[in-house]
């Protein structure tokens, strides 16, 4: 990595001074959207009041955070254009949930602001307090990485050397975002995610249509076959990183991230109505296709730069094995910064800024709803006045952001970022997958049955490296997500059958 | 027909047909985006007005 630090960088102080103005203009922009909070469900949901473009728009730039950015590049860097096949897959899902309104539409049609509340209509209020606890531990665990993620990009493409500098600018980020997503809520995400989302926009399209220019997508394509030959190009040869199993994971991911996964989700219970959830979700489904596309293409484009220059080679691209994740993930960002010219630079830096806050702003605002309205307010009898719930959420989110610091900045992390996110991601979702599909579909699902498919989601942590090691095996991921999701359906009709709800019972 | 005869063009396609939609996409997002905010900013103000107008009324 020693060799790293000595690399060119076009960042000047013109591109500094880009990224500053927008990172005041975001800030002071969300606290102005605090003038507009009354009670719980403008923190929330935005008052219900948010419609199709500006729904599309938070909801790519709060999908496409830097870290996507990120594990997609690296993704893109080491398998080509295979890797196209994920980002493809992911807006069939997309598109698929906006056709049929797939869980989504019944939710919003409940009225509900957090999936752990459907759990409590449908099922119990413990199930509501369990599934809240696993919902935003998972998702909370899941955000732990954005900060190490970013943090290589920043460290790249700006080219600071210190550990410490870096620590203290993602630091003030991060307490950047908390200002203004504590004070704001909802509103001050959907306001600002509109702002990043801007200009995030600008940013992915003018990088891409450069690289394009710069390279040639002719030469780009016969760089791939040279370096990768067909494992580059078909997804389905296991050679490719990929194979038939692993896209089917992705599959089922993308339907996850889509209608599953709670910061999507707040889309759909934010929406005015049922129409503008399908009209949001089947255009977000090109979002769903580019938040990986792009990065996929700038991965590319960093093999062929890297391929070309023999120094950068003998780093990211030695021979007889592959280089180490971390170096991997510096490929994209060293190359960008070499590539573009200075102001753009500061431009795109700008955008991934963006894209990094309208993530931490959506996740941060998510977990702490979900743990005031699904955990605190129902243990304290629902007695909690709208003023002290959004006074809770508010100490919440401070405590996730500090444990967001230590955890992402100060630990450090012993195995790859996209199986330690798919997996700590899986703990809830195979149990929540089963449970919100029979709950919703399923006249017979019961209590048991979904306490059972959560259970079942905990066997997923035999998909991280350091529990497989201690236990002596070796178990691809996919085989343990997709694995674990059909046994917390089985789990589900199983346990409904055998003990049925008491009304159910009777009725 | 080679597998990179298919895939190739299936990619290509994918790529500019996915850049441009998300770049047109874009600019209504952005234009309409706009707008949905203002109508929404509006909306909370308006309900606002209402929830201390009837609050008054009750006092």
């Amino acid at each position: 990595m020693d060799q790293l630090t000595t690399l060119h960088t076009n960042f000047t102080a013109f591109d500094w001074a880009i990224v500053i103005v927008f990172l005041v203009a975001s800030t002071v922009a969300g606290m102005w959207a605090m003038r507009y909070i009354s009670d719980m469900e403008d923190y929330v949901v935005a008052g219900r009041s948010v419609k199709t473009y500006l729904g599309v728009a938070s909801m790519i730039a709060a999908e496409l955070g830097l870290v996507t950015v990120m594990y997609s590049a690296q993704k893109g860097f080491a398998c080509g254009f295979s890797a196209f096949a994920i980002a493809l897959l992911s807006a069939i899902a997309g598109w698929i949930v906006g056709l049929t309104g797939f869980i989504v539409v019944p939710l919003r049609r409940m009225g509900v602001m957090t999936i752990p509340e459907f759990y409590e209509r449908r099922f119990s209020r413990g199930l509501r307090v369990f599934g809240g606890i696993i919902l935003a531990a998972s998702g909370i665990l899941n955000m732990g990485m954005f900060l190490k993620a970013d943090s290589l990009f920043i460290t790249s493409v700006v080219g600071m050397t210190s550990d410490t500098q870096l620590k203290i600018t993602m630091s003030i980020i991060l307490g950047l975002v908390l200002l203004y997503t504590t004070v704001g809520g909802m509103i001050s995400v959907v306001f600002t995610d509109y702002l990043q989302y801007a200009v995030m926009s600008v940013g992915l399209v003018v990088t891409s249509v450069i690289l394009m220019t710069r390279f040639g997508w002719g030469h780009v394509v016969s760089s791939v076959v040279e370096l990768k030959g067909d494992a580059g190009f078909n997804p389905l040869l296991p050679e490719s990183g990929l194979g038939p199993v692993y896209l089917v994971w992705m599959l089922f991911l993308g339907f996850i991230g889509a209608c599953v996964w709670q910061t999507s989700v707040m889309r759909a219970t934010s929406a005015e109505n049922e129409h503008v959830v399908r009209r949001t979700y089947s255009w977000g489904a090109v979002g769903f296709l580019i938040r990986f596309l792009i990065p996929y293409f700038w991965g590319i484009c960093a093999l062929v730069y890297m391929a070309q220059h023999p120094d950068l080679k003998a780093i990211f691209l030695p021979e007889g094995a592959e280089a180490d994740s971390s170096v991997q993930l510096r490929a994209m960002p060293i190359a960008l910064s070499n590539l573009l010219p200075a102001g753009l630079i500061g431009l795109l830096t700008a955008g991934m800024l963006a894209a990094a806050m309208s993530t931490y702003n959506t996740y941060l605002h998510t977990w702490s709803a979900v743990l005031t309205q699904d955990l605190v307010a129902p243990l304290c009898g629902n007695q909690l006045s709208s003023r002290a719930r959004i006074i809770i959420a508010r100490i919440i989110m401070c405590l996730i952001a500090f444990f967001l610091l230590v955890w992402g900045l100060w630990y450090p992390l012993g195995e790859h970022l996209w199986d330690y996110m798919a997996i700590t991601g899986a703990i809830y979702f195979t149990g929540a997958f089963a449970t919100l599909v029979g709950g919703i579909y399923w006249k017979g699902a019961s209590r048991a049955g979904a306490y059972g498919a959560f259970l079942c989601g905990f066997i997923t942590v035999l998909g991280l490296s350091p529990v497989q090691k201690a236990l002596g095996i070796q178990w691809r991921s996919e085989y343990v997500g997709l694995g674990v999701t059909l046994l917390a359906c089985v789990a589900m009709v199983v346990l409904s059958l055998l003990f049925p709800d008491p009304e159910k019972e009777c009725g | 027909m080679s597998m990179q005869g298919f895939w190739i063009p299936l990619w290509t396609f994918i790529w500019f047909a996915g850049l441009t939609v998300f770049s047109v996409l874009s600019v209504f997002v952005i234009i309409l985006g706009g707008k949905d905010l203002a109508s929404l900013l509006r909306s909370l103000r308006e309900r606002h007005r209402q929830q201390e107008t009837s609050a008054e009324k009750t006092q």
